[in-house]
């Protein structure tokens, strides 16, 4: 029913989400399919590795739809999916080892810099450097942030996922990125 | 390009440096844009179906259908068996409690019986039938045998209608009986 509905762009938000909330399973494989891209890249933006990222987007789906119940549906199921995912990647991060980092860099770059060699330690530097910066901010900036630039959330879809007001939310911003003043005093490559 | 492009608005201040260190998020966010890898939704929808019906509030479990009431029923018949334990418990030692001590409602009857002793002493309750005026106050609240006076305090309406002992012996017990609706709706009148 959601899939035929999904694809003739005939889907009700409000009865797509009561479906969710009520363990629809059909209703869920189409939430699968409409966020899983969203959800992996933003593993990728705070793992830096493609094969943890797929781990943890797996996981993240599997953690959702053991918590439907907490999903209170007044917000966009994303902003949801996200935050659940955030804390997994940020968990699966605490737990690596520090030689994972090294291959965790080297394999997003030659992933995405190309063949040359300059190009490729530049990315890993500064990529290595965003990404850390950001994962080593203390709660609740570093959850503000990750999901307003990693997972591309609006701050109103940020303040409902989290269930703080638009103006805390702001305010964490902010400070979140005062913290961050360093990364542009470094300077640094970005492509 | 981001979803929703980063804007000075958002700090609600002018701080060109903090808006240079979100754009530079913005960029890096923008440099990692790669597709998911092809089989990565199957390997969820796959890891899904292997869960089992996720939990949910009491409330949607209700909505769901009789499957999901089992459990709630069972708890409830718990609940239930410990309600009825307490009380039983309760109404045991209340038993129990009843004889030594003067407690609760118990004194009640006591303390009317005592008085009809007192002024109208033993043999009233015996003599009832001969000296009717004497002890008819002092006997009529406190045995039903003896409440063809008795009834008097309680229905006054009706005992000026009806003089005859038979039909007023019965009177009190069913004015109790009757006395929610009854008085209620005297107090109406009133």
């Amino acid at each position: 029913m959601w899939a035929t509905a999904w694809h003739d762009g005939g889907v009700d938000d409000h009865a797509f989400i009561d479906a969710i909330r009520a363990g629809d399973r059909e209703a869920f494989g189409l939430l699968v399919d409409r966020e899983s891209a969203a959800v992996y890249r933003t593993c990728v933006r705070i793992l830096g590795r493609q094969h943890d990222a797929e781990d943890v987007t797996q996981e993240s789906f599997v953690a959702a739809f053991r918590a439907l119940a907490s999903y209170r549906g007044d917000g966009p199921p994303r902003a949801w999916l996200l935050r659940i995912a955030t804390r997994q990647a940020y968990r699966r991060l605490s737990q690596r080892r520090p030689t994972a980092e090294l291959e965790a860099a080297g394999e997003v770059a030659l992933a995405d810099a190309g063949a040359d060699p300059q190009r490729v330690v530049a990315a890993v530097e500064t990529r290595d450097e965003v990404r850390d910066a950001v994962a080593a901010l203390p709660e609740p900036y570093r959850e503000v942030l990750s999901l307003r630039f990693f997972g591309e959330l609006s701050l109103a879809e940020v303040a409902e996922a989290t269930g703080r007001p638009l103006g805390t939310v702001k305010t964490h911003l902010r400070r979140g990125l005062e913290r961050l003043r360093p990364l542009v005093a470094a300077g640094g490559a970005d492509r | 390009m981001s979803r929703y492009p980063y804007g000075p608005d958002e700090l609600d201040r002018n701080d060109p440096e903090l808006d240079e260190v979100a754009q530079r998020l913005e960029r890096y966010s923008d440099n990692r844009r790669g597709e998911p890898p092809v089989g990565l939704a199957a390997r969820i929808h796959a890891a899904i179906d292997d869960e089992p019906d996720p939990a949910r509030g009491w409330w949607q479990s209700l909505i769901a259908g009789p499957r999901t009431w089992r459990p709630m029923m069972r708890t409830m018949a718990v609940a239930g068996v410990a309600a009825l334990a307490v009380v039983g418990a309760l109404a045991v030692a209340q038993l129990i409690g009843d004889v030594p001590p003067n407690v609760g409602a118990s004194p009640s009857p006591e303390v009317i019986e005592s008085p009809s002793e007192l002024p109208s002493a033993s043999p009233s309750p015996t003599a009832s039938p001969s000296p009717s005026p004497s002890p008819s106050p002092t006997v009529a609240p406190t045995s039903v045998p003896t409440a063809p006076p008795a009834s008097s305090p309680l229905p006054t309406a009706t005992d000026d209608d009806d003089d005859d002992d038979d039909d007023e012996t019965p009177e009190p017990s069913e004015s109790d009986d009757n006395s929610g609706s009854g008085g209620g709706g005297g107090d109406d009148d009133d």
